[in-house]
């Protein structure tokens, strides 16, 4: 999972060391017009339902935030 | 066009179309959802292959579009100008094509934009003596540069009430001598970046560094509080206004934008 999630925020800006960075959003690495590119995606790549409620900083903050977030919504149902 | 009443709506309109390869200027964020929810701001029209949300303004509709192909045609409203914003890296080939659409369904690009940061501005300018916060009674003044200056449905225009909240949280910075209003520079806090809203010099006091003094101040306040970038937009065909960024160490960040805007058909303007 960690490895999709790397490969689609690579492809966003492949400038980004994104493990280890913990403050994506906050500190505007990953742009807000980023943010639902990013949620297409996943939404697309693991079959979620990502929506509007979602969509606060913290979790898309970092890699670990958005996999718990991926966790959540597949243990959701 | 419709009302949104509350956040589960709003989430089965937007559901379908939360997808990879769907066209969208959507940036909201949860906040800012809630709070057009709350204030009754929030509208929406749709078809088979989009949905459009229109944010209620005093002056304007704002329009976020989310669209599974360029074909459709929508109603727009009438009764006064719709305005949105279509954000892209530059060279995306898909920003050519989305534009073309809008500009087929009677939208303008009346405001073409590129975006420039800089991570330590060289304003070579100690902050002057003139420059300083704007106080509460600026407000008045500091809104009528703002409104002369800029465009009033793409320009973000402030309210009073805004503007005067911008004052009190310390993001209106104003040049000013003999109590005379020279410039204003708005700007926003965000995490480790400074965003400026507004930059406006008064037309008798261009071309005397109004500008630069403003940025210097602003230099200096970012290192005060250790943020790391200053953000800006600036139109692109204002290349006075571009080279005085260049000029004070910022540089084209990859990101470009278009603010279109639509006439009701009855209304001249």
């Amino acid at each position: 999972m960690e490895e999709k999630v790397l490969a689609i925020l690579a492809a966003l800006n492949p400038d980004v060391d994104f493990t280890a960075e913990t403050n994506l959003i906050d500190d505007d690495i990953l742009d807000s017009f980023d943010i639902i590119t990013l949620v297409g995606e996943l939404n697309d790549t693991f079959k979620l339902d990502i929506g509007p409620q979602h969509l606060l900083p913290e979790n898309f903050n970092s890699v670990t935030a958005i996999i718990n977030l991926i966790k959540k919504l597949q243990a959701e149902g | 066009m419709q009302k949104i009443t509350d956040l589960t709506q709003l989430s089965g309109l937007l559901s379908p179309f939360l997808q990879k390869g769907v066209f969208t200027n959507n940036f909201l964020m949860l906040p800012d959802y809630e709070k057009y929810l709350s204030q009754g701001l929030l509208y929406y029209t749709q078809t088979e292959t989009g949905v459009l949300l229109f944010h209620r303004r005093h002056t304007h509709w704002q329009l976020y579009y989310f669209l599974k192909r360029l074909n459709a045609s929508f109603a727009l409203p009438q009764d006064k100008p719709t305005v949105m914003e279509i954000v892209s890296r530059a060279n995306v080939d898909s920003f050519a094509s989305v534009l073309a659409f809008w500009e087929k369904n009677g939208f303008q690009n009346r405001l073409p934009r590129k975006r420039m940061q800089a991570f330590a501005p060289q304003t070579k300018l100690a902050p002057a003596r003139e420059v300083n916060f704007a106080r509460h009674g600026d407000a008045k003044a500091v809104l009528e540069l703002i409104k002369a200056s800029f465009d009033p449905y793409l320009g973000c225009i402030p309210t009073q009430a805004e503007i005067e909240q911008k004052i009190a949280q310390g993001e209106v910075i104003c040049c000013k001598e003999a109590d005379k209003l020279q410039g204003v520079l708005e700007f926003a806090r965000k995490g480790n970046t400074f965003f400026i809203w507004h930059l406006a010099v008064s037309p008798q006091f261009r071309r005397q560094g109004v500008a630069r003094k403003l940025l210097a101040f602003l230099s200096a306040l970012m290192q005060r509080e250790g943020k790391r970038k200053i953000q800006l937009w600036v139109q692109t065909t204002n290349l006075a206004a571009r080279k005085l960024y260049e000029q004070s160490g910022f540089h084209d960040d990859g990101w470009e934008s278009a603010g279109l805007l639509y006439l009701p058909k009855t209304r001249k303007e």
